[in-house]
């Protein structure tokens, strides 16, 4: 119990750590939207978990907030990317295909 | 002109805002001394609600008081004989487990008439000001968003409700409760384009649970002679229904709060077109 | 613990500063937001849960959408 809860924990700082520098390194807005998006779910899901297992009486409720932010996450920066976009905020130079400025923008 | 106004007055404000800073980070390297800082360490985590309920407890305290004086409330290891255990203990004072709920409600239980009253009147002068306000258009939702925020709706109300009905166990009550349900209701208009608040049943809900408030008052004042006194038995500190009148009050707030602000947030957001 | 402290109160002042001198209404909005979410983490640090979870859901939540209803019925940029 308390060498899963340490694992996960360790876990979810990596990736906490790992969004916060792609938050530094990368170009445009979407490139660092999607590595922040990755530190708060797997990041905050499994730091979350760890603990719940590192005091077992916690467990359900560590459960059952992890699972909220693993649906909200998700979908709030699904609509910052996409509200973003609408703006008409620029992507980066390297970039080399938008699939959603042709086809999906017509269509609604 | 404006602009060396406006210099100056931000240079005022920046010297203003260091002094400040400068005085609280002097009183936070200051050493603590005994009697002001609570002994974070001796305090079981489990029995932390129902020690501190001993001091809430006013008759018992005055009467320690008269025996020991201030020293009473110096020293926190002198806990009353009478011991207080969560889940065992019955028939108190006032039997709600979290002290600031009986505070905010029962000993000062006209102070928080007076705060909805205020709520009520801010929601009021929204709702006059924002009359006659042109719709702007909105960018249509994406399908993830309507699926997500239909999905969510749901677990965010019932978050709300278990707040303020959980409100004289745990942390929280009425007004957070309230404020989590009216965040529901603006996920709600904001996730779905075709979505319209129905002012009118809000308002009516709004209605009844003011007034439902005031008549528990006024039930204490007929039976215990005054008002808002606790005329329901105070049952097992730690269990649901305990608190007697404490818990009945706080899901009247928390629906009145809840109605309150999603209907000033619906407002501002779609404009007032029915009047 | 105490360097939580101070690094919090620290990101409190620079998020206050901020919302004082930018020009962009939206921006401000935001970094109030951002004031109101540290104050609710400070007080649940300093064992005031009740007043942390009242903070966090109308100071972080309800206000910040009040207050971008309101620009949305008026101008984005701050007049000189």
């Amino acid at each position: 119990m308390f060498i899963t809860g340490i694992i996960l924990i360790t876990i979810g700082v990596t990736f906490s750590t790992l969004g916060a520098l792609g938050l530094v390194r990368m170009p445009d807005l979407y490139n660092r939207l999607q590595t922040s998006t990755k530190a708060t779910t797997l990041g905050a899901f499994s730091t979350i978990i760890g603990v719940g297992f590192l005091n077992p009486s916690w467990l359900i409720k560590t459960i059952v907030i992890a699972t909220f932010i693993l649906l909200t996450a998700p979908i709030s920066s699904h609509n910052l990317a996409r509200a973003s976009h609408k703006w008409g905020i620029p992507l980066s130079d390297k970039t080399s295909v938008d699939k959603y400025d042709s086809k999906a923008g017509k269509e609604e | 002109m404006k602009k060396t106004e406006f210099i100056t007055g931000s240079f005022i404000a920046l010297t203003l805002v260091v002094l400040l800073g400068i005085f609280f980070f002097q009183a936070l390297f200051q050493p603590s001394y005994e009697g002001k800082v609570m002994p974070v360490d001796n305090v079981n985590l489990k029995n932390r609600v129902s020690l501190h309920y001993v001091l809430k407890n006013v008759n018992n305290a005055s009467k320690y008081l008269a025996m020991h004086g201030m020293r009473y409330f110096n020293n926190r290891s002198s806990v009353p004989s009478q011991t207080i255990t969560y889940g065992k203990s019955k028939n108190l004072e006032e039997g709600s487990a979290n002290e600031v709920t009986s505070i905010v409600v029962n000993y000062r239980g006209f102070d928080t008439l007076g705060e909805v009253t205020v709520l009520f009147i801010s929601i009021i002068g929204i709702t006059m000001l924002i009359g006659g306000v042109v719709e702007k258009k909105w960018i249509k939702p994406s399908l993830i968003v309507r699926t997500g925020s239909k999905f969510l709706f749901p677990f965010i109300l019932l978050f709300g409700v278990y707040i303020f009905i959980h409100g004289h166990l745990t942390p929280g009550g009425g007004f957070p409760g309230g404020a989590v349900i009216a965040s529901g209701f603006l996920l709600l208009l904001l996730g779905l384009e075709n979505y319209r608040f129905n002012t009118k049943a809000s308002k009516v809900i709004e209605s009844l649970a003011g007034l439902t408030f005031v008549c528990i008052g006024l039930i204490g004042l007929f039976t215990k002679n005054s008002f808002l006194a606790n005329f329901i038995p105070t049952g097992t500190v730690g269990l649901l229904y305990s608190a007697g009148m404490v818990s009945l009050i706080y899901v009247v707030i928390g629906i009145k709060v809840g109605a309150e602000l999603s209907t000033g947030v619906a407002e501002l957001k779609e404009g007032n077109k029915n009047d | 613990m105490i360097i939580l402290l101070y690094l919090a109160i620290l990101v409190l002042g620079l998020s206050a500063l901020c919302a004082i001198f930018t020009k962009d209404l939206l921006v401000s909005v935001v970094a109030l937001g951002v004031n109101s979410l540290i104050v609710s983490a400070l007080f649940f640090l300093m064992h005031a849960p009740d007043v942390a979870i009242t903070e966090a859901a109308i100071g972080a939540g309800l206000s910040t959408a009040i207050y971008v209803f309101a620009i949305r019925h008026t101008k984005r940029q701050e007049e000189k």
